[in-house]
């Protein structure tokens, strides 16, 4: 940065304010003095014609006063007059009196410069106080005296200036001048102006070269140094500005080639993820972009680097001789490796390629995708890699990573879905073995009830019928012997239905049919037809609660209902057993059957519903049963989607209770057959 | 009191349920497969009530019953007809119904039950 500029170099006379000034001074000085001769010549005119007067004047008090004296004739009176104007008037220079009879008196100077006024005769008669015109003849007529005054002229204007005066062309050829001198200088001036303007206006367009330069040592002059200190400074910049712009234009264009090239080798890699990817096409390309003559990728495995692609060792090389040697290397390290040394013929890849020229550039790459190494590429040149050329290959070796770490993703996830799939298929034999076993099991289970009930029923009806006498009377005891035939069997006859029973509501097949039932009457129904078992029984079976509907399967109910209180029966001694309904918050209602038998202890209580369970398990217990009713009661009370809990203490008791919604459960089809329908259309076929 | 056609093929049963359905009065024909049943109706029987058990061979009970309810004959078409189902298995009561059958009962049927559903559809046969 230059000094900033300096004012000192405006030399003072050249100012332009200086030179107006001066030429402002010299005008007016002009217009002055011209204006000053003028007035001069005028003062002097005016000065004679005052002196003119005064002497005329003086002329006329000398005449009056030497009147007296020339009246008289008297020579010493106008002497003596004469000397006292003289004295008293210092124009008047000298006086001569001429007399009457010819004699002249000289009083004082009269030669040199004087001028005479010559006044004339002095008339005796005139008024001495008026000194008016005189008619020359009528003085001389009576006088014939004449006075001569003589003074000394005092200014030389009067010769020289009779004809001077205050003359108009002189003032206006003085302003013309300066007019002119005035123009011609402000000319000179705008002419620098502008020219200064040219120059900047020429900085502004960055001509080269813009001609003269505007010097001088007044205040344009200083500006025009500053502009040309201005285009040069200006000039510098602009070439410095080139200057960088040349070689940022060279950076982006090393730039984009180097983008060019890898753009040209990752379009390589842009393949849709596939089973087999050839990284080969890929390397060919890289290997071509690095100016490369061969180029090798190793991926890690357990036993080290394999080799999975080459290019520029010729066909028919098999990759699994190739062996990383130096280039493995590249594996600790996290930049690429170059100068490992010389390839000579001797090399196994040279001789796997069948070269003999020694190639001098090995360089290996470490192919990483977020810290995992992806394998290792190594290129072969006949030179050391140059600077650019290596920071291509790295480059390269980001786009070649993601390749490959997507590929090996790809390839790990098709080989999780196969298992996925070998598993499904597993899972799914086994899903139609089971279905089969159930199928199996319901056929089974149709069968075994099928054929235990055809038996049954024999059985019951025959019993019944010769119980009801239709093969004629029977005795007491007949009949209590039938009546024993024919309890046994319909006892056997439940528990064949209640497996049957349970396997249908294991399945989910129980066949439910839902109207609107009037649950006290039902529980009056139950409790009616256990009360004969409660015959030999000290204690009372009742019916409580309200009358509540709801939609429900009666038959059902009905069945759990019983199973409860039977169980209630055989296990109550004394007291009573009670079974109450009552209403639930959500509109449902609940079945209560309290009893106040042996009661169950907690340890038991967590078995009680499972299947073919009893709390007391040995061979000689008191109270029969095969264990499925409160099994299958739960079962069929959830099918209706309601639920059977129990509470207990031994000792004092159980109440057994089923909730029951006020609506069932909207149909829950399972999705799976209906084995029990399959059985009976595979025993149909 | 009323005549029964009985359409039933197991032979316990067949015995059970005529007895018990005489000893009530009651008039038993018994056939033992549906063709033989459609025979009957179709050469003139019109009983006031068919017990007919669903599981029979050559023509099953649904075909039967499904036969009489489209017969183009009103006195045929009317026939009232119980069925007896195998155990309640889901579905035959529905389809039992469905087949056109006025009522019907799971088996195992106990005579006496049978004579007592009987006499109520009887009953109400002839009441109407």
């Amino acid at each position: 940065m230059r000094d900033g500029p300096q004012l000192s170099e405006i030399r003072p006379p050249a100012r332009l304010g200086a030179l107006l000034v001066a030429m402002l001074m010299a005008a007016l000085a002009g217009v002055w003095l011209s204006a000053r001769a003028d007035v001069e010549s005028s003062h002097a005119k005016l000065r004679a014609q005052l002196d003119q007067r005064h002497l005329e004047a003086l002329g006329h008090r000398v005449a009056g006063s030497l009147r007296l004296a020339v009246a008289l004739s008297d020579r010493e009176l106008a002497d003596q007059v004469s000397r006292e104007l003289i004295r008293d008037n210092e124009s008047l220079d000298g006086v001569t009196v001429k007399f009457s009879d010819g004699q002249q008196l000289t009083t004082g100077e009269t030669s040199g410069q004087t001028r005479v006024v010559e006044l004339g005769t002095l008339a005796p008669s005139a008024d001495l106080l008026d000194l008016g015109d005189w008619p020359l003849e009528l003085v001389r007529a009576e006088t014939g005296a004449s006075v001569q005054v003589y003074a000394v002229d005092p200014s030389g204007f009067a010769a020289a200036t009779h004809d001077a005066g205050f003359q108009p062309w002189t003032l206006a050829a003085a302003l013309g001048t300066c007019l002119l001198v005035f123009s011609a200088f402000a000319a000179w001036q705008r002419r620098r102006v502008l020219r200064l303007g040219e120059l900047a206006a020429a900085i502004a367009n960055g001509d080269a070269d813009p001609g003269r330069e505007l010097g001088g040592w007044d205040e344009l002059g200083w500006v025009g140094r500053q502009l040309s200190d201005l285009r040069a400074v200006f000039q510098q910049q602009v070439e410095r500005v080139h200057g960088r712009n040349a070689s940022l234009l060279r950076d982006v264009t090393v730039q984009h080639d180097r983008l060019e090239r890898m753009d040209r080798f990752a379009s390589e890699l842009v393949a849709p993820v596939s089973e087999s990817l050839s990284l080969t096409p890929a390397l060919d390309r890289l290997v071509d972009e690095a100016d490369a003559t061969m180029g090798l990728l190793f991926v890690p495995r357990d036993e080290g680097l394999r080799c999975v692609a080459v290019s520029g060792l010729g066909d028919g090389v098999e990759l699994s001789d190739l062996q990383a040697g130096a280039a493995a290397r590249a594996t600790e390290a996290t930049q690429a490796v170059s100068e490992l040394g010389e390839l000579g013929p001797e090399h196994p890849w040279m001789r796997a390629a069948g070269r003999q020229v020694p190639l001098r550039g090995l360089t290996a790459v470490p192919i990483r995708f977020r810290e995992r190494l992806e394998g290792v590429l190594a290129l072969v040149t006949r030179e050391p890699l140059r600077p650019e050329d290596l920071a291509f290959v790295g480059d390269a070796a980001r786009p070649l990573a993601i390749a490959m770490a997507n590929h090996s993703a790809y390839q790990a996830s098709v080989g999780l879905s196969r298992a996925l799939e070998s598993r499904n298929l597993e899972l799914v034999r086994q899903r139609d073995e089971l279905r089969s076993i159930n199928r199996l099991r319901a056929e089974f289970v149709a069968n075994m009830s099928h054929e235990l009930r055809t038996p049954l029923n024999a059985i019951i009806g025959y019993s019944e019928l010769l119980v009801d006498g239709i093969y004629g009377e029977v005795n007491g005891d007949q009949r209590g012997a039938l009546d024993t035939v024919e309890h046994a069997a319909k006892h056997l006859l439940t528990l064949v239905n209640q497996v049957l029973d349970l396997s249908c509501a294991e399945s989910g097949n129980l066949s439910l049919e839902h109207a609107p039932v009037e649950l006290r009457s039902l529980v009056d129904d139950v409790v009616g037809m256990a009360a004969p078992l409660c015959r030999t029984r000290p204690y009372e079976l009742r019916a409580t609660g309200a009358r509540i509907e709801i939609e429900t399967d009666s038959e059902r109910v009905y069945q759990i209902v019983t199973n409860l209180v039977n169980n209630a029966i055989k296990f109550t001694e004394e007291g009573s057993v009670v079974v109450h309904v009552g209403p639930l918050p959500d509109g449902g209602a609940e079945i209560a059957v309290k009893d106040t038998g042996v009661g169950i202890d907690e340890e038991h209580m967590g078995i009680i519903f499972e299947q073919f369970r009893q709390v007391d398990g040995s061979s000689t217990r008191k109270h029969d049963g095969v264990g499925l009713g409160l099994a299958i009661s739960r079962q069929i009370a959830e099918a209706l989607g309601g639920s059977l809990s129990a509470t207990s203490r031994t000792g004092a008791g159980s109440t057994f209770t089923l909730r029951l919604p006020a609506r069932p459960p909207s149909s829950h089809e399972g999705p799976h057959e209906d084995p029990h329908t399959e059985a009976r259309e595979r025993l149909a076929s | 009191m009323a005549r029964i056609l009985l359409v039933e093929d197991n032979p316990n049963n067949q015995n059970l349920f005529r007895t018990a359905l005489s000893h009530y009065g009651h008039e038993v024909e018994l056939v033992g497969d549906g063709e033989r049943a459609l025979a009957r109706v179709e050469g003139g029987m019109r009983p006031d009530l068919i017990v007919l058990d669903l599981s029979i061979p050559k023509v099953d009970g649904w075909t039967v019953a499904r036969t009489i309810r489209e017969h183009a004959e009103p006195a045929v078409s009317k026939l009232c007809i119980l069925a007896l189902t195998a155990h309640a298995m889901k579905g035959d009561r529905e389809r039992a119904l469905e087949a056109g059958c006025d009522d019907y009962l799971s088996k195992p049927v106990s005579p006496r039950e049978l004579a007592k559903r009987v006499a109520k559809l009887v009953e109400r046969a002839q009441a109407a």
